[in-house]
C-alpha cells in the first residue's frame, strides 16, 4: 500500500496509462484516490474517461446517397482473380482487448509460473519453461498486418522463422492460451497429489469458469466491439489462470 | 510432508537452536508444550496437514505453543523473531494434527494447512491459508489474507486491510476496515459493516452482498458472471454515482436511473449510469447474466 | 418499495451467415444484402478517419469493391463485421499513403483540418472557439494523426500494438497520440 499520497505532476504522468489499464493495484488506487481528492485532477480524469466512453458508444453513418451502384458497376467488371494465399487468419478484434490485460498477467505472475514449474519439474527430464516462452510445437506465430493494396491481416510463416523480437508479440489469447495449457499439464500431473475430493471441487469450478468463457465468448461473436464483453471475457480467463496457478501450488495432501 | 510450496515466501533464516520434539508414547506420536521468550513484532509460522491450528493472542513477549500429532513428528524452531512449527510425517499418514497457539498482540502470524481447519483472534497480521479446511480470522489489527480452495473463509474485525480468496468456499466477512479485495470462483461473499474506501469483489457463480459505510472519494467494485449483486446503501449517504452493466441480468434498484442511450441492434446489453444526491463515491457494478439490486438509496427518493 | 424491474432485450443479432456464403459463391444479390447491412459502419470509419465526406464515400464504394474481391478468403473464424471492419481500415490508410506522396510536394499538413471542418459543417467552417461542439464534430478537428489514433482506439477499439502495425509506429507512439488526442478533445468540448 502506497505510504505517500501522490501530486498531480505523478497523477499526469499516470494517467495516460491508467486510462490504458497499464497500472498496477497499488498505482491505480494512488491515481484514484488523487483524483478523488483534487478538483482539478478529478475533473480531468472524469472527462477524459467519460470521452472515451462516449467515443465507444458513437453510433454509425449513413453517407449522403447510395453508394450501390457505383459498387454493382465495379464489380461487374471482369476480376483478375488474386493468387491463393493460402487461408488467413481472421484476428478476432476481441483479440485487442486481450492484449493489455495479457500483458500485465504475464508480467505480474509469469515469475510465479516460471518458478512452479521448475519446482515441479525438478527432478524430471524435461526442460524449464517459463510463461513467456515459446514452444515451437505448440503455437503459431503472432499474426501481423500485411500492408499494401490487398491487406488482410494473415498469419506468418511458422515459428522457425520468428525472431526473439516477434515472438514478444504473441497475440493477448495465444499468451492466455499458453499460460493456461502450461498450468493445466502441471494440475494434471498433480491429481494424485491432492485429496480427491479437492481435486473434484477444482474440476467443477474449472467447468464452471470454463461455462463463463464460452459465454462470453458467444456474446462476443455477436457484438465484437462491446468493451463490457471483452472485459467480461478477460476476467473469466484471469480467473482461469489464476485458479490453476493456485492449483499448481497447493500442498500434497499427505 | 513434502511442501511443495514453490513461491517459499518464508524468507526468515531460522537462526536459534531448534528444541526438540517430546514424543509420548501414549495417545500421540509427538507432542509440545512450552512457552518461548518472543519479540513483540516477531513473525509466528503455523503449518501442518490435517487437523486444527487455533491461535489467540496476549499482552506478553512470549509465545505459548501446544501441539499434538497423532503420528507425525512435531518440529519447532525459535528465534527471537521468528517461531516455526511444522509436522512431518516418518510412516506415511500424519493421523491429526492440532496446535494451540497464543502469540504476542503485535506478532504477524502465518497459518497454513491442507485439510485442517484454522481459527485464529488477534495479531498485528494474519496470512491463513487452507485447501479444505475452514479459516475464521478475527481481531487483527492490521491486514488479514486469507484463503481456502473449498472450506469456508470468516473474518471479522479486520482493521488495516482484507484480501480473501475462495474457489467453493463461501467468504464471510464483517467488521473490515481498510482495502477489501475478495475473490472466488462459486463461493458466495458477503461483506457486512465494511469501513473502506476501496472495495473489489469478483466471482464467476456466487453471489455478492455488501453493507457499510461509503466514502465520499471511494470506489467500489463488484463484479459477478452469473451470481447476483446486492448492494444496501446506508441511509445517510449523501451521493454516489454508479455505472451498472450487465448482459442479461435484471437491474433493480430504489435509486432514480438514467439510462444511457442504448444502441439496440448493434448493442446487447445495458449499461445504466445514475447519480444519487450529490455524487461523490464510484460504485462499478458488472454481470453478465447475475441479476443486480440496489437497495437504500434515500437521498434520490427525495428527487422522484 | 423498488422500482420497476429492467428487462433487457437478448434480440440475436443476425449476423446475415448466409447471404455472406451466397455473396462468396458469387451471388450479387446477397452481396448487396451484406452491403446494406454492414454500409452505414463501414462509411463511419471512413468518414471519421478522413474527416472529408465526399473522401469517405469513394473509400466506402472501394471497400465493398474490394470485399466483394475478398470474401472467398473469409474463413468465418470470426465475426464477419470483425474481418470487414479491419479491411475497411486497411483501405483507408492505403488511401493516405498514396495521396499522402501525392501531396507532399504541395500541401501542408494542416490543409485536412480546414478542409474537414468546412466539409463536416456543410460548408461551413465552424469557429473553433465558439460554443461547444459535439464530439464527431470534435473529432474531425483533430489533427489527422491524432485522429486516426483515436478512432482507432476509442471508437473502434483496436489496441495500441495493432494501430502500432497499422500506422507504421511504436506502440509508445500510438499511445501518446491517443492522450494528445483525448486532451484536445476535451479542451474543445468544455470551452
Amino acid at each position: 500500500m502506497s505510504e505517500t499520497p501522490i501530486g498531480c505532476d505523478a497523477f499526469d504522468a499516470q494517467l495516460a496509462s491508467y486510462l490504458e489499464g497499464e497500472l498496477d493495484f497499488a498505482a491505480r488506487r494512488d491515481v484514484e484516490r488523487h483524483a478523488g481528492a483534487c478538483a482539478r485532477c478529478g475533473a480531468l480524469l472524469s472527462d477524459l474517461d467519460r470521452i472515451r466512453r462516449e467515443a465507444a458508444t458513437l453510433g454509425d453513418l449513413a453517407p449522403s446517397r447510395d453508394l450501390w451502384s457505383g459498387i454493382e458497376a465495379r464489380i461487374e467488371a471482369p476480376v483478375v482473380p488474386l493468387a491463393p494465399r493460402g487461408a488467413p487468419a481472421v484476428r478476432a478484434r476481441r483479440r485487442a482487448w486481450l492484449a493489455a490485460a495479457a500483458a500485465v498477467l504475464v508480467a505480474a505472475t509469469s515469475g510465479v509460473t516460471y518458478i512452479a514449474t521448475r519446482a515441479w519439474l525438478q527432478g524430471k527430464s524435461t526442460t524449464t519453461v517459463a510463461s513467456n516462452s515459446v514452444t515451437p510445437s505448440s503455437t503459431t506465430a503472432a499474426p501481423s498486418a500485411v500492408r499494401g493494396p490487398d491487406t488482410t491481416a494473415t498469419t506468418t510463416a511458422p515459428v522457425s522463422n520468428v525472431s526473439a523480437d516477434a515472438r514478444k508479440k504473441l497475440s493477448a489469447e495465444q499468451t492466455y492460451d499458453l499460460e493456461i495449457s502450461q498450468l493445466t499439464q502441471i494440475v494434471q500431473e498433480r491429481r494424485d497429489e491432492l485429496d480427491p475430493a479437492t481435486v473434484a471441487v477444482i474440476e467443477k469450478n474449472l467447468a464452471l469458469i470454463d461455462g463463463a468463457i464460452k459465454e462470453s465468448k458467444a456474446a462476443l461473436a455477436r457484438d465484437p466491439r462491446s468493451r463490457f464483453l471483452n472485459e467480461q471475457l478477460n476476467k473469466a480467463l484471469n480467473r482461469k489462470v489464476e485458479l490453476l496457478r493456485t492449483v499448481a501450488l497447493l500442498p500434497t495432501h499427505t | 510432508m513434502n511442501w511443495t510450496y514453490a513461491r517459499a515466501m518464508l524468507a526468515a533464516l531460522l537462526i536459534a537452536s531448534p528444541l526438540a520434539a517430546q514424543r509420548d508414547d501414549d495417545d500421540y506420536r509427538s507432542r509440545i508444550d512450552t512457552t518461548v521468550n518472543f519479540d513483540r513484532a516477531g513473525t509466528v509460522d503455523l503449518s501442518l496437514v490435517s487437523g486444527e491450528i487455533v491461535v489467540s493472542s496476549w499482552d506478553k513477549n512470549s509465545v505459548r505453543v501446544k501441539a499434538t500429532s497423532e503420528r507425525g513428528v512435531l518440529r519447532l524452531d525459535a528465534s527471537s523473531l521468528r517461531l516455526t512449527l511444522t509436522v512431518r510425517s516418518e510412516h506415511g499418514n500424519l493421523g491429526d494434527t492440532r496446535y494451540e497457539v497464543t502469540i504476542p498482540n503485535g506478532a504477524r502470524l502465518i497459518a497454513r494447512s491442507v485439510s485442517g481447519d484454522i481459527r485464529s483472534r488477534g495479531g498485528s497480521e494474519v496470512e491463513a491459508r487452507s485447501v479444505s479446511g475452514d479459516v475464521e480470522v478475527t481481531d487483527v489489527s492490521g491486514r488479514a489474507t486469507l484463503e481456502s480452495v473449498s472450506g469456508t473463509v470468516r473474518g471479522a474485525r479486520i482493521a488495516g486491510g482484507l484480501r480473501a480468496n475462495a474457489v467453493s468456499g463461501d467468504l464471510d466477512m464483517s467488521d473490515i476496515t481498510g482495502d477489501v479485495d475478495v475473490q472466488t470462483v462459486s463461493g458466495e461473499i458477503g461483506l457486512g459493516s465494511v469501513t473502506s474506501s476501496y472495495v473489489s469483489t469478483q466471482t464467476v457463480s456466487g453471489d455478492v452482498t455488501f453493507t457499510g459505510k461509503i466514502d465520499p472519494k471511494g470506489r467500489y467494485d463488484f463484479h459477478a458472471h452469473s451470481g447476483d449483486v446486492r448492494i444496501t446503501l446506508p441511509p445517510t449517504l449523501p451521493g454516489a454515482s454508479f455505472s451498472v452493466e450487465t448482459f442479461s441480468g435484471d437491474v433493480e434498484s430504489a435509486c432514480k436511473m438514467t439510462l444511457t442511450p442504448n444502441d439496440v441492434g448493434r448493442r446487447h446489453g445495458q449499461h445504466i449510469e445514475f447519480t444519487i444526491g450529490s455524487g461523490g463515491a464510484h460504485f462499478t457494478i458488472q454481470t453478465f447474466s447475475g441479476d443486480v439490486r440496489i437497495e437504500g438509496c434515500a437521498a434520490s427518493k427525495k428527487e422522484e | 418499495m423498488l422500482a420497476a424491474k429492467i428487462h433487457v432485450p437478448t434480440s440475436i443479432a443476425d449476423d446475415g451467415a448466409a447471404d455472406i456464403a451466397l455473396a462468396a459463391a458469387g451471388d450479387r444479390r446477397a452481396f448487396e444484402r451484406v452491403y446494406r447491412a454492414h454500409l452505414n459502419h463501414v462509411y463511419a470509419i471512413c468518414v471519421r478517419m478522413t474527416a472529408n465526406r465526399v473522401r469517405a464515400e469513394e473509400l466506402t464504394q472501394d471497400v465493398f469493391v474490394r470485399v466483394w474481391e475478398k470474401l472467398p478468403l473469409f474463413r468465418g473464424e470470426s465475426a464477419f463485421s470483425t474481418w470487414l471492419h479491419r479491411l475497411a481500415v486497411n483501405v483507408v490508410l492505403n488511401e493516405r499513403k498514396v495521396e499522402g506522396r501525392e501531396r507532399s510536394r504541395t500541401a501542408t499538413v494542416d490543409e485536412d483540418e480546414g478542409e474537414s471542418l468546412e466539409e463536416m459543417g456543410g460548408g461551413e467552417r465552424a469557429p473553433l472557439h465558439a460554443e461547444k461542439l459535439d464530439l464527431e464534430a470534435a473529432i474531425a478537428a483533430l489533427p489527422p494523426g491524432a485522429r486516426r489514433v483515436f478512432v482507432l482506439h476509442d471508437v473502434e477499439g483496436y489496441k495500441h500494438e495493432e494501430i502500432a502495425e497499422m500506422l507504421g509506429v511504436t506502440s509508445g507512439g500510438s499511445k501518446a497520440q491517443l492522450h494528445r488526442a483525448r486532451m484536445l478533445l476535451r479542451e474543445a468540448l468544455t470551452r
